[in-house]
């Protein structure tokens, strides 16, 4: 826990250190980030990557990621918005309906290598926050070994043992 | 340089290095163990986590189609091991009698039992004595772990199929034992046991040898196994870890430390009646390198499983340990329980690609899935091997060790015999047609570099594990299997090592 406040800590104080314009970018790509979120690991929860858990350590990881890598991502993340206008009119990718999202995303995955390999670096940033957030092991069930104190109840002995 | 006199110097304290020191040091002798790893506190380095752990350094060659490795650690790979415990079978040590195929050991497993169970007693092994493809044997110290709910499944699955699940061996106290407490299947064994009851070496041998007065050196490498002009080993030259070198003297060298290792350090150990380096005669130095044919598979059940708790291990069937009548291939293979990956991040992350629905459905069953080990016999082949890599050195000018490792028709026959058994042992368990598999890409069981043997032109290292052609020196860990059985092969390393051990005791003392 400290850690994490230790880390969280180190990007806020670098995102303090952003100019204006580039703070702005930044929050328009973590929130495309966001989105892009939502099809990959879609939740029941219409809100999850809007104010859960999840959102917490995805903005995390973002923020601690290197710079130069956010920059690489966030071409891609532009091209999606961009890639969405071609699509409909004005609209951003954020605009699009689920379906509509998930099919852009493929055609974008086989059609740019680029795109394809910065696809693999968010979905590993985003499959990550979920599944390490409160409810991310809500969903799976997954119980952590720091909660482990009624461990044993969940083994019974075998009939066939000596 | 200072010189320092032992009466043996130890180089490596893994499984068998802390055997043999513990040993050793136990009969009175004044004994150097060495290690180029630190010396864990479990209670303080593995508590937050898993400790940064020192690879060996290795390079593999672009057609290598498995990668061993292994850590420096005083204890060894066995730090971070997950403590399955298995016997060899006596089988195994006649594979060229009777099947056909390997070779023969230099020694039986009557031979070998009496240490196998000495090691089982000093390390608390638990286990059933119930499994029908072992030799008959005495109740385990401690017995067997409780069977987890994925255990119980897969158990369930491989009865309806005739086979015979037993619980697996573990060096993992099921019970209060010499001072130490009971597993609490906290499911970290692999970040290394931060509760005391796996008993790897770091927990057992080494504490009692450094009771018994052993020199145990940490962060302590080995440069040169010295040796006279007569080619006899008289000691060894050393690097503490300010980069201070010293020179030790002994008549007695006994190196430990792995399959990957060794080659290397005996190779560059030339003297002058030893131009190609110690052990080379043969042409069996560093060939004969064997991993282990396996893989993991998963499969999902109905109900609840928590396949990602607890000990890895749980229940195994050995029914085609040696072989079956529609295989295609040589010897055969042991299944046991392991476990998901945890937690899910990782396992999202690092084994799925999927993405959306797929994704997300596939992880909602998480709680609901287990994982198996397949460990199957490796036949060893003299073009897999460790070399000194011709360009790349390490910081003190050796080469680094290059590895090759080519997988054979055979191997793929029997892990693609074993998926299907373990397929069907799952769905008679009640298992969906979910399922996920992957052959081993990487390896932590590297054996054979050294081969044990009657014949020096044909081996390294006699029964004993003396090296044919230095005397004084033995080698003694993973490098002398002559065949790699088809179980993890801790337990086997260590009962060779206090064989040995029991052997020079004996000598010194006749």
């Amino acid at each position: 826990m400290r850690r994490k406040v230790f880390i969280g800590t180190c990007g806020a104080a670098l995102a303090g250190t952003l100019s204006g314009k580039a703070r702005a970018d930044e929050d328009k790509n973590f929130r495309v980030l966001c989105q892009l979120a939502s099809v990959v690991v879609p939740d029941k929860d219409p809100e999850v990557w809007e104010k859960s858990s999840a959102r917490e350590e995805l903005k995390r990881a973002w923020q601690v990621s290197k710079a130069e890598e956010r920059e690489e991502l966030s071409v891609s993340l532009t091209l999606l918005d961009k890639e969405a206008g071609k699509l409909e009119g004005d609209r951003d990718f954020a605009s699009l309906k689920p379906s509509a999202r998930a099919a852009l995303l493929r055609g974008l995955i086989d059609k740019s290598p680029q795109f394809a390999k910065d696809f693999a670096s968010m979905r590993s940033m985003i499959v990550r926050a979920f599944y390490s957030s409160p409810v991310g092991y809500q969903r799976t069930g997954y119980i952590p070994s720091d909660q482990f104190t009624g461990y044993r109840r969940f083994f019974i002995p075998d009939e066939g043992r000596d | 340089m200072d010189r320092l006199e032992y009466e043996a110097i130890i180089i490596g304290l893994g499984p068998s290095g802390a055997v043999i020191t513990e040993s050793l040091s136990g009969a009175g002798w004044k004994v150097l163990a060495l290690d180029e790893g630190p010396w864990y506190n479990p209670f303080r380095d593995f508590r937050l986590g898993e400790a940064p752990r020192i690879p060996l350094g290795l390079v593999y060659s672009e057609d290598s189609e498995v990668k061993p490795g292994m850590v420096k650690a005083v204890g060894g790979g066995m730090v971070f091991y997950a403590g399955v415990f298995f016997r060899l079978h006596p089988n195994d040590f006649r594979t060229w009698t009777k099947f056909g195929c390997g070779t023969n050991w230099p020694l039986t497993y009557e031979e070998l039992a009496p240490f196998y169970r000495e090691v089982e007693i000093f390390t608390g092994a638990s286990g059933s004595n119930t499994n029908i493809f072992e030799a008959p044997r005495e109740p385990y110290p401690n017995p067997p772990h409780p069977l987890s709910p994925a255990s119980q499944a897969f158990s369930k699955g491989a009865r309806a199929l005739g086979c015979h699940p037993v619980p697996t061996p573990m060096s993992v106290l099921s019970r209060p034992y010499r001072g130490r407490p009971s597993c609490t299947y906290c499911s970290k064994c692999g970040w290394g046991c931060i509760v005391g009851d796996k008993s790897s070496p770091e927990m057992t041998y080494i504490p009692a040898a450094k009771k018994n007065g052993a020199d145990i050196r940490p962060r302590h490498k080995v440069l040169t196994i010295e040796t006279n002009n007569q080619g006899r080993a008289t000691g060894v030259v050393f690097k503490d870890q300010e980069g201070a070198r010293h020179k030790a003297q002994s008549d007695l060298v006994v190196l430990c430390g792995s399959a990957l290792l060794d080659p290397g350090l005996l190779k560059r150990s030339r003297g002058p009646a030893h131009p190609d380096g110690l052990g080379a005669r043969s042409g069996m130095l560093g060939r004969n390198l064997m991993t282990h044919t396996g893989g993991r598979y998963m499969a999902r059940f109905p109900q609840v499983v928590n396949g990602y708790m607890g000990l890895s291990g749980g229940a195994n069937v050995q029914d085609f340990y040696d072989g079956a009548p529609d295989a295609e291939f040589s010897r055969g293979y042991t299944i046991y329980v392991s476990l998901v990956p945890e937690p899910p991040s990782t396992f999202a992350d690092w084994y799925l690609e999927s993405w959306g629905e797929e994704l997300v459905e596939t992880m909602s069953s998480y709680n609901r899935m287990t994982r198996l080990a397949v460990v199957g016999e490796d036949q060893a082949h003299p073009e897999n091997c460790v070399t000194p890599d011709p360009d790349l050195t390490d910081e003190d000018g050796f080469p680094l060790v290059r590895i090759r490792y080519l997988g054979t028709d055979n191997e793929k026959r029997l892990f693609a015999h074993a998926l299907q058994r373990c397929r069907e042992i799952c769905r008679a368990g009640g298992a969906d047609d979910w399922e996920f598999y992957h052959p081993a890409s990487s390896s932590v069981h590297p054996l054979g570099t050294c081969r044990m043997g009657e014949d020096p032109g044909k081996s390294v290292v006699d029964r004993w594990g003396a090296c044919h052609d230095v005397p004084g020196l033995y080698i003694m860990d993973s490098s002398v299997f002559p065949t790699s059985g088809a179980v993890n092969p801790a337990l086997t390393i260590m009962a060779l090592a206090s064989r040995t051990a029991n052997h020079l005791i004996t000598g010194r003392r006749g």
